[in-house]
């Protein structure tokens, strides 16, 4: 620790007192130290805005920055890679009482959130129906295993349509916030991140993936949340997608 | 200096497509022969997707150089371990031609600050760039370049002058310098100095790397206080500079960096022939 590395420190915090013996100052000096302050604050936000564009859209940048603003002073990071930058603001924004009247913001921004973790997450080549043909009945007794990009989510409300009509708008999500439960998937099987709405069974089938169940347990869960459903076609539909990986052997 | 690579581009996402079509190296591009690329290898550090695929098809035809931004090699605790060892990750995956940081800081305790702080150039400061500077060349396990700082605030306590602290911290650790030629206009205008004698008393031997940037006037104090914001064309005066400098020392890598308001890739490029042509005057006088 030095004492000169303390005092620059704290003024970037806005108290130049201590720095004021380790300069020469003249009269632009604090302008000099505005610099600086000003230079990590805007990095620190336009990451953030960058990390969360939907909420930004909904919002607007000057809204966004200014909430920003109070963020990044109460969580300035630790870390150089800006991408993972800001990952408690959705919990921030559900605390943030000028969001108040925006119930919606806060479960937007998880939403932000999951699509640049996919976004980066690591490369895997996903379980296609060949893959899946070979193994065959084998597969019921297999614990499932998940695309490292997949994020799954089951809401209340309409979070998710209200995110895809943003963030995806030529998918014809509805532009819309009421209380109806709807699911989300996000993922990345290749290049692009994807995302899509999930029905009550197509989730209940991946949270037991999630959950480390074999196939013909998520099968079961799919099957009790919606009496009479085709699974092996709803199997089908997700192993098209690319949401699994190939389930590793036993022993 | 060998024909490549010659003047290259600090590569941008919404630039990607257009990077990869340039035709690879070797063939009849006149001035894009030598493009190369640059980026900070903070944005790749990351687990998978996109960003690192592209970066290896473009890797796969033209020069790259790692140019990190967040070991804080000033700092008054010793490099990120954890930092290092994924800077090392990436030089190992894309074999940059050259690997660079700045004489600056950004990490303290549990904070990063997205910045390159300044210390004053004492005796105590000195001993602490050089240890981290020798840490940091032994994990990643390659001679790095040290980019030259722009300054803004007079310090107390400078007991040496900007380019012989430099000089001192290359021959203490044997590290390379990258000069940023827009970074010496800056800080010669803050500070009061002469650019051309900063640029005439840099050793040629130490310089692997040149950068040229916009800068802006401070919003508040104009011209008094000029920013260093990346976020303009190369000004004439740097230009200039540019020249007096690869005349006297001969051609070097030279990147133009544009990070903020990043225009058409096409714009950049004709920044990056103008630099391209300047080399091989300097060359063809050599």
């Amino acid at each position: 620790m030095t004492a000169f590395h303390a005092a620059f420190e704290t003024a970037l915090n806005g108290r130049v007192d201590d720095l004021w013996p380790h300069l020469q100052p003249d009269d632009r000096t604090l302008g000099a130290i505005a610099v600086y302050r000003n230079t990590a604050v805007k990095g620190r936000i336009d990451a953030l805005e960058a990390n969360y564009p939907t909420v930004s859209q909904m919002v607007g940048s000057e809204w966004f920055r200014a909430a920003a603003r109070e963020f990044v002073e109460a969580q300035p990071g630790d870390d150089p890679v800006l991408a993972a930058y800001g990952a408690d603001f959705p919990d921030w924004l559900a605390r943030f009482e000028p969001a108040r009247d925006m119930p919606y913001l806060a479960p937007v921004a998880r939403l932000d959130r999951a699509w640049t973790e996919a976004h980066l997450s690591p490369d895997a080549s996903p379980m296609n129906a060949r893959h899946a043909a070979t193994l065959g009945l084998a597969l019921t007794g297999m614990p499932a295993r998940l695309h490292p990009s997949v994020r799954l989510f089951w809401f209340d409300w309409t979070a998710p349509s209200l995110w895809l009509a943003h963030r995806y708008p030529t998918a014809g999500a509805e532009l819309a916030w009421r209380a109806e439960p709807q699911g989300l998937l996000i993922q990345r099987p290749d290049a692009e991140v994807r995302a899509r709405l999930l029905s009550r069974a197509e989730w209940a089938f991946l949270d037991a993936c999630q959950k480390g169940r074999p196939f013909g347990a998520a099968a079961l869960s799919a099957q009790s949340a919606q009496p009479g459903l085709d699974v092996p076609a709803l199997f089908a539909g997700l192993i098209a997608i690319g949401v699994f990986e190939t389930p590793l052997a036993r022993g | 200096m060998s024909a490549f690579p010659t003047a290259g581009l600090g590569l941008k996402p919404q630039h990607y497509v257009e990077a990869e079509a340039c035709p690879a190296v070797g063939g009849p591009n006149g001035l894009q022969d030598g493009l190369w690329f640059e980026v900070h290898p903070e944005n790749y550090m990351v687990d998978g997707g996109p960003r690192l695929s592209w970066l290896e098809r473009i890797r796969a035809r033209r020069p790259l150089s790692l140019h990190g931004v967040g070991l804080s090699l000033a700092g008054d605790e010793r490099p990120d371990r954890a930092h290092l060892a994924r800077f090392r990750a990436l030089i190992d995956r894309f074999e940059p031609f050259v690997v660079s940081e700045h004489l600056a800081w950004s990490r303290r305790g549990n904070v990063y600050h997205p910045d390159l702080l300044p210390v004053p150039r004492s005796r105590e400061m000195l001993t602490l760039v050089c240890d981290h500077v020798e840490e940091a060349q032994e994990y990643l396990g390659r001679r790095i370049l040290i980019e030259n700082p722009t300054a803004y605030l007079p310090m107390a306590g400078h007991e040496w002058d900007d380019v012989d602290f430099l000089v001192e911290i290359a021959r203490r650790t044997g590290c390379g310098l990258l000069v940023d030629v827009n970074n010496v206009h800056v800080s010669a205008a803050n500070m009061g100095g002469s650019a051309e004698a900063w640029l005439d008393a840099v050793p040629a031997d130490l310089v692997g790397e040149i950068h040229l940037a916009g800068h802006r006037p401070d919003p508040v104090w104009g011209e008094a206080l000029l920013i260093d914001s990346h976020d303009a064309p190369v000004a004439e005066a740097v230009w200039r500079l540019y020249e007096r400098l690869i005349g006297r020392i001969g051609g070097r890598p030279t990147l133009i960096e544009r990070d903020g308001d990043v225009p058409e890739f096409a714009e950049l490029l004709g920044e990056q022939a103008r630099a391209a042509e300047a080399l091989m005057l300097a060359e063809a006088l050599a």
